[in-house]
């Protein structure tokens, strides 16, 4: 055993994504951190990215340059992982979907 | 060269669409303004449902749609993450079962294999659901797939056969000679071609109004709840009954009904929730809270699961239910794959297919399907 390097490194340590499997997404067309989340499945796990995200987009920096596209949606709720039952509690009687958001479009 | 047909937006519905229509030997192009799947078909779940859908065209549909997905991936070349795990819908009280106990002989009628059971059949069968429940209908036949996976094979599959993805590149307007679209105008010039499709989801009314053309297809959002990783805790994907209801019920905020799968990797997703707001896609904590109560009520084993995502889906939302599928009346070259709601992933081989086969003249337009059908009420 020995620590990967290079391109072999994992830089998502939760779905377990090599640094080569990112660059094989950019060849593929992504451009920006979604479009590597999409075609490799990294920033799924349970750390949602907050270890794995920088590093990620200083890869894609890297390799794109200009043409990196800004991830302009916000990190989805919730930033600690949240028992159901919890959450449920948190419904006002009466509430009704539609008040402020808390960010989140896409998966 | 000019394309047989230019394609906006690569989501499930337009990446099939290419895929469909290329497979025919037609010449396509595909414009994206953002990337694959980046609307809905990227904040969806993967229910191939058919016994949530209404008996006639609706049902139709769907079980042509899933007789596809069984073979798909072998004819892609590429992994859908399509299985055929059985559906159950499950209804809570008395009621919600004479619901399901009157639809059920029409369904069997129209060919689909759905059955009745006591609530204790089906703890039995799904033990993470409530033990008290009325009852259930069972469909062995409806299944699951991965959204995204699907995508990228439909997106691999047509780029192997000349399929010429243009991804970040927006279409900003259509170009028109008097009634006739003759392509699209984006920022790096106008590309014309023989006719343009659009597959743009709950954006294509925009696309239209220029035209004049209001397009009765509005951004419906839906949220959903994605648990850690669990081992297997669910055979079937589940719907609670209400939430074929829901969908009918055009105006308005409606509760969210549950919904579950899990997932390959063992995530769950909970949804959903059914409101209009604009193109604002945000969570809302309502919303999801409201998923999260009917979730631990269905299933009081999931109350002890921790969220760690949550998402939002804008669906293209049609008056009666059903997609827009065909030529915008009183244009040529123009046409639609969108409206198709909650509906994309389930419907999205059937779409393609039916697009190709109208746009090559070997089949005709479903006048039920057609964008403009609610004109003359």
């Amino acid at each position: 055993m020995g620590s990967r390097v290079g391109e072999e490194r994992l830089v998502c340590r939760c779905r377990e994504v090599s640094e080569a499997d990112v660059l094989e997404a950019v060849r593929d067309g992504a451009r920006s951190l979604r479009g590597v989340k999409l075609r490799t499945r990294a920033m799924t796990g349970l750390c949602q990215g907050q270890t794995c995200g920088p590093l990620i987009e200083s890869i894609l920096r890297r390799e794109l340059g200009p043409r990196l596209l800004p991830d302009e949606r916000p990190a989805r709720g919730p930033v600690r992982a949240l028992p159901v039952g919890t959450l449920a509690s948190a419904l006002p009687p009466g509430a009704s979907p539609g008040g402020r958001g808390t960010g989140g479009e896409g998966r | 060269m000019t394309p047989d047909v230019l394609i906006v937006g690569a989501g499930l519905i337009g990446c099939s669409c290419a895929y469909s229509l290329a497979r025919r030997g037609l010449r396509v192009m595909v414009l994206e303004r953002e990337d694959l799947a980046s609307g809905a078909s990227g904040a969806c779940d993967g229910h191939v449902c058919c016994q949530s859908k209404a008996p006639g065209p609706h049902l139709d549909l769907a079980r042509r749609s899933r007789n596809l997905y069984r073979a798909l991936a072998e004819e892609l070349g590429g992994e859908t993450g399509f299985r055929q795990c059985g559906s159950w819908m499950i209804a809570e009280t008395a009621e919600e079962l004479a619901a399901l106990e009157a639809s059920t002989p029409q369904r069997q009628a129209e060919g689909l294999d759905v059955s009745l059971h006591s609530g204790s059949a089906v703890q039995a069968a799904e033990p993470i659901l409530a033990s008290d429940l009325a009852g259930g209908s069972y469909c062995a036949t409806d299944g699951q797939t991965d959204p995204w996976r699907t995508t990228l094979a439909f997106h691999t599959a047509g780029t192997r056969l000349g399929v010429g993805f243009r991804l970040g590149e927006t279409a900003l307007r259509l170009l028109q000679d008097g009634s006739r679209v003759t392509g699209v105008e984006t920022p790096a010039g106008c590309v014309e071609a023989g006719a343009v499709l659009l597959a743009t989801g709950a954006w294509t009314a925009d696309l239209c109004a220029p035209l004049g053309v209001s397009l009765p297809v509005r951004p419906r959002r839906g949220e959903i709840l994605v648990t850690e990783p669990m081992p297997p805790l669910l055979n079937s994907i589940v719907l609670h009954a209400p939430y074929v209801g829901q969908k009918l019920h055009v105006d308005g905020e409606r509760p969210a009904t549950l919904v579950l799968e899990q997932l390959e990797d063992g995530n769950l997703l909970l949804g959903s929730t059914r409101s209009y707001s604009g193109f604002d896609a945000r969570n809302t904590p309502s919303g999801l809270a409201s998923i999260a109560a009917e979730a631990s009520r269905l299933a009081p084993a999931l109350a002890d699961l921790h969220i760690v995502r949550s998402f939002t889906g804008l669906r293209p939302a049609s008056l009666d239910g059903l997609p827009l599928l065909g030529p915008l009346q009183g244009f040529d070259g123009l046409f639609l794959a969108t409206g198709h709601e909650g509906d994309g992933v389930a419907l999205a081989p059937i779409t393609g297919e039916l697009l190709a086969d109208g746009l090559t003249g070997a089949g005709g337009w479903a006048p039920q399907l057609l964008p403009l059908r609610f004109s003359d009420t």
